[in-house]
């Protein structure tokens, strides 16, 4: 860890504002990931902009549908009735990652930002584009089994590992975000994350000094409460990482599918949302064989790396369970 | 033996640990204590070819920061034309294996003392490295300390007279320890006693390793005292339990 200078922000507009003055700054709330990586010197911030006083964390309605603070934790999200009951999906996704204790803690802007857990990433006498510009890709060539199967570059092989953004790709989720001049845009939240083509160091289109303030969910996503599962395949059961996941969603008109959502977790630099399953889907009938063929859409295009060629067959049966389970036929 | 295997009995220094209690080996208070901090090889093979630490000596609190040029001669001298054994830190430029201590930074605070190891800065020339068991069996020699004994009887013959033989490869996965015990150790000295309190289980294994052995530091046995927490019960795996 290096030596930091802590801030602790009242507002918004003095955030950003401590955020946006330097480029070494960054913004601490829960820290269950930022500060394990001050600890083992992959993050250096020089500046720690606390936000946690920030009148960030409600859960509500609007007219657009539910907004979620950027800092209500990941345990009070998931158990939120308004949450469970519209969008369970949600709900399971965050509590099938970390732990309790970390989800307490956690906060839902920090979990969007939570970066890789590769191994090569984490290491620093090991080269990695994404924390040392053109030191080179140690996973490519090395011990890439939690690596990428989809949308990677020869730069980076990178996985996003989270549960919960997984799940708002499924949902349609934007997320709101405030930039220093007290402006806000909205994302839609498969625009979040970034693929790591030839720039691996950005994992997502955050500006420097923006702040997540709220992710919204659309009153749409609301249909596919009743059909939704999301599946986490691991080594444990509990407090690991995916080693592949789906976030599955079906809008059901009897047994026939009107709307589909088929995002993979753990397979590529973001998690990926399937257009090519979901257009299989759309307007048949829910059943195995239907799955099937989502499925093979969903991986068609996946090129495993040396050391994990199973995370494309595991992506199969995944898609297929996790639509089993959607459509309660499983 | 029948009484206990398979019964949950409960060690005498369970409650201890699980509360806290139980005091380990970093937590002697002693006065005046200065902290270091392990710098640990990155490469698995090859030689330091820089060490650069002036950062780290710069760096706020540190106190000394020893690394294979300066620390002084520990154990044997090797004999002549052999190589540097790996069993005494900072003697050589050699790296053995990856995560190896190659230097060592006291500094008056252990913050201190971690933040400066990262600012140690290190070149390698490495070599190829083979950390594939199975490859190099072929190499396996037996022991000498226990090849030296007879066989009694012939198992050579009672294993082709044998009426059913029974041949088979059996493989031990990896082990990690996960001890409960941070490795620490505590050197005390009191004019030209030096008392080391250890996390060990062999404490006059350890005095005599350090008096024996320490010819820069010229320590006789009868002023090093070895001081570790002592086990209440007999240990069960093998590692101290610790």
């Amino acid at each position: 860890m290096r030596p930091f200078e802590y801030v602790r922000a009242t507002d918004a507009t003095s955030a950003t504002a401590a955020m946006s003055a330097l480029p070494q700054a960054k913004y601490l709330a829960g820290g269950s990931n930022l500060l394990d990586l001050m600890k083992e010197d992959v993050e250096r911030p020089t500046r720690l902009v606390d936000i946690t006083r920030l009148p960030l964390r409600d859960i509500q309605r609007t007219r657009a549908g539910l907004s979620i603070g950027a800092l209500a934790t990941n345990t009070e999200t998931a158990n939120h009735p308004l949450i469970r009951e519209n969008y369970p999906l949600l709900t399971q996704a965050i509590v099938a990652g970390a732990s309790g204790q970390l989800r307490n803690m956690a906060t839902n802007g920090g979990n969007l930002l939570q970066r890789t857990r590769c191994n090569y990433f984490y290491d620093t006498s090991m080269p990695c584009n994404k924390r040392e510009v053109g030191s080179g890709c140690g996973a490519r060539e090395g011990l890439n089994k939690i690596g990428a199967i989809l949308g990677w570059s020869e730069a980076c092989v990178a996985t996003y590992p989270g549960d919960m953004a997984t799940a708002l790709y499924a949902l349609d989720a934007r997320v709101r975000v405030r930039a220093p001049d007290g402006r806000e845009r909205l994302i839609a939240i498969t625009d979040f994350h970034r693929l790591p083509g030839d720039t691996p160091q950005r994992d997502n289109n955050l500006e420097h000094g923006e702040l997540i303030v709220a992710i919204e969910l659309p009153v749409s996503a609301g249909d596919f409460a009743r059909n939704s599962h999301y599946l986490k395949v691991r080594d444990r059961a509990s407090y690991a990482f995916a080693m592949v996941s789906v976030a599955a969603a079906l809008d059901m008109d009897g047994s026939r599918i009107r709307q589909a959502r088929v995002v993979l977790g753990s397979v590529a630099h973001k998690p990926w949302r399937s257009a090519e399953a979901e257009a299989v889907l759309v307007g048949q009938r829910a059943d195995e064989a239907t799955f099937q063929r989502a499925a093979e859409a969903a991986l068609r295009d996946a090129r495993p790396l040396a050391h994990n060629a199973h995370k494309v067959e595991l992506g199969r049966r995944s898609v297929v369970r996790a639509l089993m389970r959607a459509s309660r036929l499983a | 033996m029948a009484r206990y295997l398979g019964k949950e009995t409960t060690r005498v220094d369970g409650l201890a640990k699980v509360t806290g209690k139980a005091k380990y080996t970093a937590e002697f208070q002693i006065p005046n204590v200065s902290y270091g901090f392990i710098v640990l090889s990155t490469v698995a093979k090859g030689r330091i070819t820089a060490i650069d630490t002036r950062q780290a000596e710069q760096a706020s609190g540190v106190i000394r920061v020893f690394t294979h040029l300066n620390a002084g001669r520990l154990g044997p001298a090797p004999a002549a034309g052999a190589a540097p054994a790996w069993s005494w830190p900072l003697q050589s430029d050699r790296v053995f294996f990856n995560g190896q201590p190659i230097a060592l930074v006291v500094a008056e605070s252990y913050e201190q003392a971690r933040y400066a190891a990262r600012l140690v800065k290190t070149t390698y020339q490495t070599e190829s490295h083979n950390t594939d068991f199975s490859t190099v069996l072929d190499r396996a020699q037996p022991d000498p300390a226990t090849a030296k004994g007879t066989p009694r009887g012939n198992p050579v013959a009672a294993m082709q007279a044998a009426a059913v033989k029974v041949e088979a490869e059996y493989r031990i996965p990896i082990n990690h320890h996960n001890p409960i015990e941070p490795h620490a150790a505590i050197a005390l000295w009191q004019g030209d006693q030096l008392t080391i309190f250890d996390k060990t289980q062999e404490v006059f294994g350890v005095q005599k390793h350090l008096a024996e052995h320490s010819r820069g530091v010229a320590i006789c046995r009868w002023c090093l005292r070895c001081i570790a927490q002592a086990e209440l019960l007999p240990v069960v795996d093998g590692d101290g339990g610790a």
